[in-house]
């Protein structure tokens, strides 16, 4: 197993090269932790099918780490209130 | 008094259409007109442009658009913006759009903005001919984005990006990253310029609420930040109760 497989610093660059080249996501804004034995995915992606698609993936580039998900997807909803600018 | 909905980074894929459908179905009652500040694809792909088409049918006020970095991944910026317009969306960049609504002239000046940093930790038109493209870039569309501004003769005047101008609404996101999200030539150009608020996208783990040096309010409408599927912003004041009610008045504030 290559140093670039296994190092988090890597790990971390990897994951993050995978979620903005995969079509479904093209994701810059995911924050990656990795630890030796977990990656975890944090931050907010627009819907719950990009959410589950990023942890499979992460799950299937790097198997031997389990893939935590502190992901979001925001709430979409129209307004109830404005601001007066002037 | 008159009402402008914002929002950006939409990042429409087949998968949010149905949501955004439904959450954009108020705007046309609550709002006059409709900003749009970027990233309204994941990739700019020409089918992702057609959706975005297909969902803002739906919207029965003007549409003023910047397109963002996402729009121009696909490398079809241009088709983009020529697809949009097209379906009645102005497309600014370093252009303005102007209109009347209820008796008020409102001018909106767009560009997408680019990246570089801020004021002590920014890059500069230095070294590689790589490093000075980058910069000048930024430095070419924040003089574009001034001129438009400068050429409004309105009583409301808006300057519509995709990048942050200011620091201010990057609070959240990694200091790292900041010479990725905006540039202060941006915010230079626009109090240079003057105008009576900005808007911007791009930055998800931002906050909402900035100002520039000169004190214009600076308003991240970045969807992961609003969290809603449009800001409202109110100028001038309500005719009627009917009005005011309509515009649940928010204490101003920057």
């Amino acid at each position: 197993v290559s140093v670039a497989r296994t190092e988090p610093e890597y790990v971390r660059a990897e994951v993050q090269r995978a979620l903005a080249a995969d079509p479904m996501l093209a994701e810059l804004g995911v924050e990656i932790a990795v630890s030796e034995t977990a990656i975890e995915l944090r931050g907010s992606v627009a819907t719950e099918e990009r959410r589950a698609h990023a942890l499979e993936l992460v799950g299937r580039l790097f198997p031997d780490r389990v893939v935590r998900d502190a992901l979001r997807v925001p709430e979409l909803e129209a307004p109830t209130e404005s601001e007066a600018v002037r | 008094m008159i009402r402008i909905a914002a929002v950006g980074d939409l990042h429409l894929g087949p998968d949010g259409f149905d949501a955004w459908a439904h959450a954009l179905g108020p705007v046309s009652e609550q709002a006059d007109l409709l900003l749009l500040a970027g990233d309204l694809t994941r990739r700019g792909t020409y089918e992702e442009g057609e959706l975005v088409v297909r969902l803002l049918e739906r919207v029965r006020i003007p549409i003023f658009a910047v397109l963002g970095n996402h729009d121009h991944e696909a490398d079809r910026g241009e088709e983009l913006a020529q697809l949009l317009a097209s379906a009645g969306v102005a497309v600014l960049e370093g252009t303005y759009v102007t209109t009347e609504l209820h008796g008020t002239t409102v001018g909106v000046a767009g560009a997408k903005g680019f990246g570089g940093g801020f004021a002590g930790a920014c890059g500069s038109e230095f070294g590689e001919r790589e490093m000075k493209a980058f910069i000048a870039h930024t430095r070419d569309r924040a003089d574009a984005l001034g001129r438009a501004l400068a050429a409004l003769d309105c009583d409301v005047r808006i300057a519509l990006l995709h990048y942050a101008p200011v620091d201010a609404t990057l609070h959240g996101e990694r200091r790292e990253i900041y010479p990725f999200l905006g540039s202060y030539l941006l915010a230079e150009a626009i109090d240079g310029a003057g105008a009576d608020l900005v808007v911007h996208g791009h930055a998800h783990a931002g906050v909402e609420k900035g100002a520039t040096p000169a004190g214009i309010p600076v308003r991240n409408v970045a969807q992961p930040v609003i969290r809603a599927a449009y800001r409202l912003f109110c100028f001038g004041e309500p005719a009627d109760a009917r009005e005011a009610e309509a515009c649940a008045l928010v204490a101003p504030s920057r």
